[in-house]
């Protein structure tokens, strides 16, 4: 079967990323310009800059993917662009930069979720096998799932309240740790002991999860700790507060395992990155028998190779999508 | 030779088509707030067939995400298609087409203000007023302050106009955003 080259790009929050995938699973070359250093100054990202930087670098990251793989974009089959969810303005310089390749180029557009992108990371040198279990954890999702084929998602449990990395960034927030604050965390986490006796989040035996309660504990604490004068053990808190919401993680991966008798189990988002996770969630899969598959840390974090990776079975299928193609602030994977 | 001109600078897309520099094709759609389902349809109208040898563009001020959509695409089909682009800003436009050296517009929150000499250089930075600020400016009633552009006078005023390498193409702004406040005022 001749190769099929896909063209991503990724422009949903602050990274400008553009990869070209062979048959969704083989990154023949990818970019990825962050932009992490100029919104570090302002404490969180900054959307209307962080649109303005896409604007300015898009060509250049298309020319540098273009060089490493000795291309051009004649020689793919199809453009994919990450349309949900995501930072309105970042999301459209993406997509109106996709339309303008998809035209010029003759070339179909493929629209991609870049919560299923995150998914589909760990198709990259791999092959996802089905059924799976997909822990899906980022700044704006934590989410059980399954799927039983490529697309065919049927959601488990979800948080009821904030997403894990969205816990993160705030306790980062309350503990001082400047921006992006759940490396903060984790690097401070490893000078301490999970000391501090807090909340268990949800303790039931549903799917679900909630992390606003466990936030709130810990913001409390800190303002009563620092009003009475007292120390705050920051290392511990930060390994305490790591501690609880990722076993709260791992115990229902657990459950899921158990239950539903899924031998592949897969992470994605951001908060894959996180070392402490990756080890918890390991040793649950090996409990379970079960085949733990986590992407490498660059494919982690916002890239455009897990969209050429998520727009590969899409491409399969025909699916394409026209120039009326707008930008989605939110979305969900099922 | 085949000019493609883009204005998407407030809520109006505005495509014209030149030929040798006479309008031959455009497509205008109004008060659609610049919404990304429009902007390059119509574009890929009023170009589907031709075979472009330019772009101008309008490069702001007004609507950050309108500019922005409208650079973006400008600069990729200039990148992409390997032809020259030029950029012209939208006080540039009212100035050259009515032949005027104070021109003004309103974005509903305030008045993007520019002063130009006879040559059409500016003799002062663009500045960006709250409304009560520029009535007191324009007491006289001296600045243009609708939005009216011949394409074709902007056209033959960019002649001498240097081309910019695509990349080097971004939008102005102008007004400033509420973390450069912050920003500044520290």
């Amino acid at each position: 079967m001749k190769d099929t080259l896909i063209l991503a790009i990724e422009t949903s929050c602050d990274e400008t990323s553009i990869a070209i995938v062979k048959n969704g699973h083989e990154v023949v070359a990818i970019t990825i310009l962050t932009q992490m250093n100029t919104h570090a100054e302002f404490g969180g990202v900054v959307p209307e800059i962080a649109s303005r930087m896409h604007t300015e670098n898009i060509t250049m990251v298309l020319e540098e993917t273009l060089n490493k793989a000795k291309m051009q974009v004649s020689d793919v089959d199809a453009i994919a662009v990450t349309y949900k969810p995501g930072l309105l303005g970042s999301l459209l310089v993406g997509i109106e930069f996709a339309k303008v390749l998809s035209y010029v180029y003759h070339k179909p557009l493929i629209k991609v979720n870049h919560l299923i992108g995150h998914i589909y990371a760990n198709a990259i040198d791999n092959k996802l096998e089905f059924p799976l279990l997909a822990l899906v954890v980022s700044g704006g999702h934590t989410e059980l799932v399954i799927m039983k084929d490529d697309y065919d998602f049927e959601l488990l449990g979800s948080t009821l309240d904030d997403a894990i990395g969205e816990a993160y960034d705030k306790v980062a927030r309350i503990l001082d740790i400047p921006y992006p604050g759940g490396p903060g965390i984790e690097k401070l986490a490893l000078e301490g002991t999970p000391s501090y006796n807090l909340p268990k989040p949800v303790l039931d035996n549903t799917y679900n999860f909630s992390y606003s309660g466990l936030k709130s504990y810990i913001i409390n604490l800190v303002h009563n700790e620092t009003q009475r004068g007292n120390e705050i053990r920051r290392a511990d808190l930060a390994a305490s507060f790591q501690a609880t919401a990722i076993d709260e993680l791992a115990r229902k991966v657990d459950l899921a395992l158990r239950n539903t008798g899924i031998k592949n189990v897969i992470v994605a988002g951001g908060v894959s990155a996180n070392k402490y996770l990756r080890k918890e969630i390991e040793n649950v899969a090996n409990k379970n028998n079960a085949k733990l598959t986590i992407p490498k840390f660059i494919y982690c974090t916002d890239n455009a190779a897990m969209i050429g990776a998520a727009a590969y079975p899409l491409y399969l299928k025909s699916d394409f999508t026209d120039y009326s193609l707008n930008a989605e602030s939110s979305a969900n994977i099922c | 030779m085949y000019t493609l001109f883009i204005d998407t600078h407030l809520w109006d897309i505005l495509v014209y088509l030149l030929k040798d520099g006479k309008i031959v094709d455009k497509e205008c759609v109004i008060n659609k707030k610049n919404n990304s389902e429009y902007i390059f349809s119509s574009i890929v109208k009023v170009i589907d067939g031709i075979k472009l040898d330019e772009i101008i563009v309008v490069s702001g001020p007004g609507s950050f995400t309108g500019v922005r959509l409208g650079v973006t695409i400008a600069k990729t089909l200039a990148y992409t298609l390997n032809i020259p682009i030029k950029t012209v800003t939208a006080l540039e436009c009212m100035a050259i087409s009515n032949n005027v050296y104070k021109v003004a517009f309103s974005d509903s929150n305030g008045y993007y203000v520019g002063n130009f000499n006879e040559s059409f250089n500016l003799i002062e930075d663009y500045s960006y007023l709250k409304d009560q600020d520029f009535v007191n400016l324009n007491t006289n009633n001296d600045y243009l302050t609708e939005y009216n552009i011949d394409v074709e006078k902007i056209y033959t005023f960019l002649k001498n106009r240097k081309s910019i390498n695509p990349h080097q193409v971004k939008p102005i702004y102008i007004k400033k955003i509420g973390v450069e406040i912050d920003k500044s005022s520290k």
